[in-house]
């Protein structure tokens, strides 16, 4: 991590400082009875002065669409709002990477769609470095690069189009592609020069579009 | 076993400034051997209906009836009823307790009052529907991964031999060979024994394979139950409910507002991918 050996002890400290860590379990991760205090738990930790907690806190709350709900009780919130709040704690300390570990798996396809619409914000506009793990191949196509893993290898390296090019490989894994990157891998199987690792509803349209075109 | 609600109700914290009307006047009726997809956003009330359905809680309104019978009557005997309507909970691997995966699954059987051979009969037989090995019946359920985890508790419910048997959310956070292997075994029982299922999930793409009718939650009613393709002919109103049709119909439907002429009603990939080679064959 920059140049600093995680194995070695004393270095603990500063890596945890630059790299934050979302789980799982939206309900075990909020420990505040109020969302803002939630928040600022972590620059706290830190020895931040306090007005700066308070402004950090503010613009985390604000990043991950949540500050309207900074007086509230986290148990009030449903479980995308949580993971946004967590995501903001971790923002709030300013990390240049943040590590999310299936953040989505107990949500419902909105809370999915609200948890990944933040990360993507934050990546954009914040310029953290994101590692998003996840059985949602969905999730995958908006990543620069994706890495596969299998019994501690990692055994696929690239692109989302690069990965989902090589249907059988990922089922080789037990992994999953889009429904339209199989569709898409189908259809070619059939003969028709449709090109592999299609990510979209619009690329596959596209790609027919133009077939059809092409037979005219 | 034929299931009816007639206009059921339920209230949590009734009576109370915190009371909540969780689901409102829900109707329907399910015949024997029917696979029934049940989808709507969190906090729609899909777990609050489906613990109507074995009387771990009772309807603040409203009649449930099971082959002709109310089960509210006096006479109705509860506890029958929670042995031929299996329900597996949410996340049902934090349920697990015993020190083994044999004994986990006998517990249920044991507890319905079954001689000890009988019970040990069913648990075998239950962990080899789901699909865990006599490798692993000594191993305690803590040692199990994620997925093994979670058809043991599903064998655990198997073992009472249901007539019905209701998943809540059975794949959340499984990867995709965990999930696909689970939903697999419930298809296949589906299809050997005849047992009426009802699946609680959030992924389209798993109903869309499986279930014959959706029933579809809003803000505590049962908006809309049809047959599967029906529902996702819908998506517009599914959206705004924060559903969603599978991928494949959305592609269908974009190539008909292309000017192709194309059926829409395609919800699985082998479906898509019939009617868009059709397309490509047709000449023009
Ligand atoms: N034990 C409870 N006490 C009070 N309200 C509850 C309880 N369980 C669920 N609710 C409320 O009932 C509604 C339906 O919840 P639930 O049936 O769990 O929905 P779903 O399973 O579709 O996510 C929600 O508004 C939820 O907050
Ligand atoms: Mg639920």
């Amino acid at each position: 991590m920059n140049g600093l050996n995680t194995s070695e002890e004393k270095n603990l400290w500063d890596i945890r400082q630059s790299a934050g860590m979302v789980f799982q379990n939206p309900d075990n991760q909020i420990i505040a009875t109020v969302v803002e205090e939630d928040v600022g738990f972590g620059p706290e930790n830190l020895g931040i002065p306090t007005e700066e907690i308070w402004q950090r806190v503010e613009k985390s709350l604000e990043a991950v669409g949540m500050l309207e709900f900074r007086h509230l009780s986290p148990n009030k919130l449903s479980g995308g709002q949580k993971q946004r709040v967590a995501i903001a704690g971790i923002m709030a300390m300013k990390p240049e990477c943040i590590v999310l570990d299936e953040p989505t798996a107990m949500l419902d396809p909105n809370g999915r769609k609200e948890v990944i619409a933040t990360v993507r914000e934050l990546n954009k506009t914040e310029n953290v470095t994101v590692l998003l793990i996840t059985h949602h191949m969905d999730e995958v196509i908006f990543a620069d690069r994706v890495f596969v893993m299998e019994h501690g290898h990692v055994v696929m390296e690239g692109t989302p189009r690069e990965i989902f090019s090589r249907v059988e490989d990922i089922k080789r894994y037990r992994m999953d592609v889009p429904q339209v990157t199989e569709l898409a891998y189908e259809l070619s199987k059939e003969g028709y020069d449709i090109p592999a690792g299609l990510l979209t509803v619009e690329e596959l349209v596209a790609a027919i579009d133009t077939l059809k075109k092409s037979q005219k | 076993m034929q299931i009816i609600f007639d206009k059921i109700n339920y209230v949590y914290s009734g009576g109370t400034a915190f009371a909540r009307h969780a689901i409102k006047d829900i109707s329907f009726s399910i015949e024997k051997g029917e696979f029934i997809g049940l989808i709507g956003h969190t906090g729609s009330g899909k777990s609050t209906l489906i613990q109507h359905m074995n009387g771990l809680i009772k309807a603040s309104s409203g009649h449930i009836y099971f082959n002709g019978e109310d089960i509210y009557d006096n006479s109705y005997k509860l506890k029958e009823l929670r042995s031929k309507v299996g329900l597996v909970f949410q996340y049902p691997e934090h349920q697990l307790f015993e020190t083994t995966v044999f004994k986990d699954v006998l517990f249920g059987p044991t507890n319905l009052g079954l001689d000890k051979l009988e019970c040990e009969l069913r648990a075998y037989e239950a962990l080899k529907m789901v699909g865990i090995g006599d490798d692993l019946l000594d191993a305690s359920p803590f040692e199990l991964s994620g997925g093994q985890k979670r058809r043991v508790a599903i064998a655990g419910v198997l073992a009472m031999k249901p007539e019905v048997l209701i998943l809540d959310e059975p794949t959340a956070g499984l990867d995709p060979k965990g999930r696909d292997d689970i939903l697999e075994q419930i298809a296949k029982l589906h299809r050997e024994s005849g047992m009426t299922i009802i699946l609680v999930t959030h992924s389209m793409e798993d109903v869309a394979n499986y279930a014959d009718r959706l029933f579809v939650m809003n803000k505590g009613e049962l908006v809309l139950q049809h047959s599967t393709k029906e529902v996702f002919a819908h998506y517009q109103e599914l959206e705004k409910m924060h559903l969603a049709a599978p991928q494949v119909t959305y592609v269908m439907n974009a190539l008909k507002d292309r000017g192709y002429a194309v059926t829409t009603d395609a919800t699985t990939i082998t479906e898509a991918k019939n009617e868009i080679l059709a397309l490509l064959r047709a000449k023009g």
